[in-house]
């Protein structure tokens, strides 16, 4: 039996794995862009993002162009947490599969 | 779920984000400025034949299968040397799945018009297949190119079927174009057009070009 302890709780969550799986495939994300690709609410993305932050995956970088904008990206620990978060689904789909 | 499927369905999730999220510009400023004047190029020495001596002739196909070879050889070289400067692999996952958007279109159009010319049908139609075929193949890879891409294959799309269109209805000017005409109007200019408008450092486009996926 697989041990789910082993997934990271903050990634393993539906809105946040999205967010993370973003952040992974490019250097940097505008909260708008973000929001646009995930189809989220402000609430909603601003909670998890704050979330990630906390848990030091996230970092984000305030710039006034015009207006004010946020951007986000992945902090080496948060990279190095999700690379370990999907070895883990990997490692589960490797001892589940029909052999 | 049972875990397999939990955790499939997650890495399949995972890997559609990441693959949606890449920047892959397949057609960068450079290799667009070498296509554009290359098919000028092509349309004129095969409009006036000007190597044309002795009745030799310049045929449409291999004329324009030959423009083909030389942009793809210089994108190859590009690709390369991008490649080599970040000491990355030549195939990345951008590459790749910049290949599976674009290939499918491309191989219709190429095996209609080899069928088509194979039977003796007229130029025109080859160029209208190749136009809207390109145009195809660059909106397939709308989920992860740069907007710029998906106007310009929008462009072609458009261009061939009105080119069609006002051929199949001899509508005006555009009824009447060569279709060594249409091929430069098209592949030539779109693409002199899009590379004033694109980044054109060799490094940039080399980066865009393998795509920027990190993980």
């Amino acid at each position: 039996m697989i041990d789910f302890s082993q997934l990271d709780k903050v990634i393993h969550e539906k809105g946040r794995l999205a967010i993370m799986s973003l952040l992974a495939a490019r250097p940097e994300w505008r909260f708008q862009d973000l929001k646009t690709e995930l189809s989220m609410s402000d609430g909603n993305l601003v909670t998890h993002l704050r979330t990630l932050h906390k848990a030091g995956y996230v970092s984000l970088t305030k710039e006034h162009d015009g207006r004010p904008q946020t951007s986000y990206a992945l902090t080496d620990r948060g990279r190095e947490a999700f690379l370990g978060y999907v070895a883990v689904l990997e490692s589960i789909v490797q001892k589940h599969k029909p052999s | 779920m049972d875990p397999l499927h939990a955790a499939s369905e997650n890495l399949r999730i995972i890997r559609q984000l990441m693959e949606r999220a890449t920047v892959y510009r397949a057609v960068s400023g450079p290799t667009a400025f070498v296509a554009g004047l290359a098919a000028i190029l092509a349309a004129v020495s095969g409009t006036y034949h000007w190597w044309d001596t002795g009745g030799l002739r310049t045929p449409f196909f291999e004329t324009w299968m030959a423009v083909l070879a030389l942009v793809a050889f210089f994108n190859a070289l590009l690709l390369w040397r991008g490649a080599r400067l970040r000491g990355e692999a030549l195939f990345t996952q951008g590459f790749r799945l910049a290949m599976r958007a674009l290939l499918p279109p491309l191989a219709v159009a190429f095996v209609f018009s080899l069928i088509w010319q194979a039977h003796g049908g007229d130029d025109h139609w080859s160029a209208c297949l190749w136009i809207s075929g390109y145009g195809l193949a660059l909106l397939a890879t709308r989920d992860f190119a740069p907007r710029s891409i998906v106007r310009l294959g929008g462009a072609f799309l458009i261009a061939g079927l009105v080119l069609a269109l006002a051929r199949h209805g001899d509508f005006a000017i555009l009824g009447k174009l060569s279709s060594h005409a249409a091929m430069a109007l098209t592949f030539g200019l779109f693409h002199l057009l899009y590379a004033a408008c694109v980044p054109w450092k060799i490094g940039e486009a080399a980066r865009q070009f393998s795509g920027n996926q990190s993980a």
